[in-house]
């Protein structure tokens, strides 16, 4: 083999591998951006430690703060909601008792028909709990893990008389006034399909996907939490979360969507359907075949992979049902059977691994209510 | 582009500007060669940015011992294989694995065989990452074998070795294409 490249079996590869972009000027600014802000793409996935830190002292300054929220106005109480925690039907089958559950769900759910006294947004917190799995935490609005914060996105009534959604970092300052905006019902139950306002359909990472409803049709936005958070909205390219064709995203334009296929978040335009990458969504689709799914739960419209494999959690019209999925990939009774709102739709699934099960609910059990011991969150 | 003035970087230069001209410079190189190894494009991205960032940070310590584009592939190689060692990688590998087993096909690795500028990427794709790495640092990045040997820190020959196993499989998995294909 000589030092000089002659051979001509290997001469294509001379040439970049992909027909198109590979790195650009999008992702030069990018990287011009994160040095800006300090930060490195391994590091915006996961900082153990100091994410283990923060959690542990921001749950213990909440704790202290809210021990007693006697002070909390009683919209804030979520009395009237149907109550997932005390309807959840722990079910600890033969088949799952002996099952180690490993990762946690935050779970974001959009109603589009919410019942009269809830809003359209909750996020539930399914996690490992006395040996099986419970519904650990529920909050009002959609709770948002990024980095080494949460972020609570919710909606509130907008100046033309329909609604808008807003997002707000959630710090001990901020945490009252997100939480009763999050509480609230801005348009009074009414079905939002011909109402002007803007609707949630996906959360994951820092991005924000949302329609914009008027008398005249809908529009899709991708932004970013800060900007959403900001109110300015800035618009970001579909690109930005999914490798679609080059061109796709421009001849889309605002015609596009993030819908669930095959259990994956997609963007979907006229021509192409392409999986959310690992930027906007970490932990993505199925790990054992839909059609078990589907023997398993019949009634099964959606299903949610537990990272490490060891749950699943599957989407019903009415209810989420986890399942415990073995390690040579079969399925196990039900573990857990939460009634959900009809219509209820997912626009969030954020898991937590390892340590982080115990930090998450460390920090949503101190602030979503269960046990009586304060306000959801 | 010349980056001689590496090693003699002094306080008052931008080193801003310093990493936009690597970027363009290298920023294709060092793509690529992430893509190579980790197959999706999405952690391409990652792992190009954390490469940039990390030569930021470590300008001052560049000596000029290896050549500016060397030392990048050397700074993306080393990333990737940090990812690798991460519970999201794992992850992202057993659901390829899990998709491979015919769960479900996989709309990116479809979307992959469209994406691929020449046939024989999507072989050279299927090689194991030992195998591939050495043969795109040779084939594509046209670096000399010392050179390759360095980055991966291996023997001379087991450079050439990997690199002649890898061309064999090629012609094999081509051989077997033009017979059933």
């Amino acid at each position: 083999m000589g030092e000089q490249f002659s051979d001509r079996l290997l001469e294509p590869l001379r040439y970049p591998p992909l027909k198109q972009r590979g790195f650009d000027e999008r992702l030069m600014e990018r990287i011009m951006r994160e040095l800006e802000a300090g930060r490195t793409a391994s590091g915006r996935r996961r900082r153990p430690f100091a994410f283990a830190l923060f959690l542990a002292g921001f749950a213990a300054v909440l704790a202290v703060l809210w021990v007693k929220p006697a002070g909390m106005p009683a919209e804030h109480e979520p009395a009237g909601r149907p109550a997932a925690q005390v309807d959840a039907e722990g079910l600890p089958s033969a088949a799952a008792r002996d099952h180690a559950f490993a990762d946690g769900l935050l779970l974001g759910l959009r109603s589009d028909v919410p019942s009269p006294a809830s809003g359209r947004y909750r996020t539930l917190w399914i996690a490992p709990e006395g040996g099986g799995l419970g519904l650990v935490a529920e909050v009002d609005g959609i709770l948002v893990p990024y980095r080494l914060d949460f972020w609570l996105i919710g909606e509130e009534p907008a100046e033309d008389g329909g609604s808008r959604l807003f997002a707000g970092k959630v710090t001990p300052g901020s945490a009252p006034g997100l939480l009763a905006k999050a509480s609230r019902r801005p348009d009074g139950g009414e079905e939002l399909g011909g109402a002007a306002g803007e609707r949630l359909e996906f959360a994951g990472q820092s991005y924000v996907v949302l329609t914009r409803h008027d008398g005249n049709g809908r529009e899709t936005l991708l932004t970013d939490l800060a900007s959403l958070a900001s109110g300015e909205r800035r618009r970001l390219s579909p690109d930005e979360i999914a490798p679609l064709p080059e061109g796709e995203a421009e001849r889309a334009g605002a015609k596009w969507s993030v819908v669930r296929r095959e259990g994956r978040w997609t963007v979907r335009t006229e021509r192409a359907a392409v999986p959310l990458s690992a930027r906007a969504s970490v932990h993505d689709g199925l790990c054992v075949p839909w059609t078990d799914v589907r023997e398993a739960v019949p009634g099964a419209v959606d299903a949610f992979c537990s990272p490490g494999g060891s749950w699943t959690a599957v989407l019903t019209d009415d209810a989420v049902v986890a399942l415990p999925v073995y390690e040579d990939g079969t399925l196990g009774g039900r573990a857990l059977e939460l009634p959900l709102d009809a219509a209820a739709k997912p626009v969030m699934a954020e898991w937590a691994t390892d340590g982080y099960v115990a930090k998450w609910t460390a920090f949503l059990a101190a602030h979503s209510g269960k046990d009586g011991a304060g306000p959801g969150l | 582009m010349n980056f001689d003035y590496l090693p003699y970087l002094g306080p008052d230069t931008d080193a801003r500007e310093v990493l936009r001209d690597l970027m363009t410079a290298y920023g294709h190189d060092v793509w690529n060669y992430a893509f190579l190894i980790c197959k999706r494009t999405d952690l391409a991205d990652d792992i190009t940015q954390d490469t940039f960032l990390k030569a930021f940070r470590h300008l001052s310590t560049f000596r000029g011992q290896s050549s500016v584009r060397t030392w990048l592939l050397s700074i993306a190689r080393n990333t990737a294989y940090d990812y690798r060692k991460t519970g999201y990688f794992r992850r992202v590998f057993l659901s390829d694995a899990v998709e491979r087993g015919g769960v479900h096909p996989s709309a990116e690795s479809e979307a992959l065989g469209n994406m691929v500028s020449h046939e024989l990427w999507e072989h050279v794709l299927k090689l194991p990452v030992k195998q591939r790495e050495a043969l795109i640092l040779y084939a594509h990045h046209q670096l000399k074998i010392k050179e390759i040997a360095d980055l991966l820190k291996l023997s001379e020959g087991t450079v050439k070795s990997r690199i002649f196993k890898a061309r064999m499989k090629l012609l094999q998995m081509i051989g077997e294409r033009e017979q059933y294909g």
